[in-house]
């Protein structure tokens, strides 16, 4: 009975060891930024990228399925708006659109292009960029399916960047 | 004469090329996140942060942060980007919250903290804010309200993720 008795004691405290030893755990992490202004500097740029939600899971999902939109912004007059995916979306030109694919919390991905209307694509210093019109110094474009896409269920952060074209 | 055509013909060729060897670039390049959320699975926890414009410099708010989470599971935590190198401010009324420092594109730093929670707790290595609801609005202040900020643009980034033991 006690040779039990120390067993089941030595289990519970190899049970309550093993529970502490679980590390302290922080999911579903989200990141978000701005900029702080002061003084006559004027912000050049200016960028707002809102992903849609509540979206509706959907296999095979037609081409040009919107799935969020972008606006950007200048105040500069000589320069152009340039747009593109941050790096970890993988960006590559594909049939002239500016495609980038997005992934879920489970790995599974959307390929996706920026449209935004009379911009064209330009690489610089590696990085492709759609580059609006030197006079439009406000534009709004959409992302949006590249070809036939399965929409599964997930959370896909985009991260956009935007920037001054000198030609 | 001839030589001094040749001469005009030269320059104008080595201005062309200097003229060419310009090469295209892109500036002041920011970025900005969002998610898209497909399906039943929402979007656990949200953050936005919004960064005042056109400040003279003498005001003690320089943004705004919300920050909420639709799930039971965890608790809410939030807490500087690590570019801020944040840390714990002990305001020596009880209240611990997140300090750091940002940076103009000069290089002038200025410490500044967030509010919004009166605990902070180490996770992981890491100094997170502890809320006690489930639904943040807070500020993003200077650290001293006397100390003019330097002119300038700031970027200013916040993390917030779900807590579970």
């Amino acid at each position: 009975m006690n040779s039990l008795f120390t067993r089941s004691v030595a289990a519970i405290a190899l049970l309550m060891a093993a529970a502490g030893a679980q590390a302290e755990s922080l999911d579903f992490e989200v990141t978000d930024s701005d900029t702080i202004v002061v003084g006559a500097t004027a912000e050049k740029v200016t960028l707002k990228v809102t992903g849609f939600k509540y979206m509706n899971s959907q296999s095979n999902a037609p081409a040009g399925t919107q799935l969020g939109t972008f606006a950007a912004s200048t105040n500069d007059t000589v320069g152009q708006i340039a747009v593109s995916y941050g790096p970890e979306h993988n960006a590559q030109v594909i049939s002239g659109l500016l495609t980038g694919r997005i992934d879920n919390e489970s790995g599974q991905s959307i390929s996706t292009y920026l449209k935004l209307a009379s911009a064209t694509v330009i690489n610089t210093g590696g990085t492709d960029w759609l580059v609006s019109p030197v006079a439009n110094k406000s534009v709004n474009g959409t992302l949006v399916t590249n070809g036939v896409n399965n929409l599964n269920p997930g959370v896909y952060p985009v991260t956009l960047r935007a920037a001054l074209y000198l030609p | 004469m001839k030589p001094l055509l040749i001469r005009n013909t030269l320059s104008a060729l080595l201005l062309c090329a200097a003229t060419g060897s310009y090469a295209a670039s892109v500036e002041s390049e920011v970025s900005a996140t969002d998610n898209v959320v497909i399906g039943a699975a929402s979007e656990k926890v949200t953050l936005r942060v919004t960064g005042y414009k056109n400040l003279k410099g003498s005001e003690s708010v320089l943004g705004s942060f919300y920050v909420s989470t639709t799930s039971s599971l965890g608790q809410l935590v939030y807490t500087l980007a690590p570019e801020h190198e944040p840390s714990v401010y002990n305001t020596g009324t009880g209240a611990y919250l997140i300090m750091g420092k940002i940076k103009n594109e000069a290089g002038d730093p200025f410490q500044i903290y967030i509010d919004g929670a009166r605990v902070v707790n180490n996770i992981n290595g890491e100094e997170w804010a502890i809320p006690s609801s489930t639904t943040v609005s807070g500020g993003v202040n200077k650290h001293d309200p006397r100390q003019n900020i330097m002119p300038g643009t700031y970027n200013i980034g916040l993390r917030a993720a779900l807590y579970q033991q």
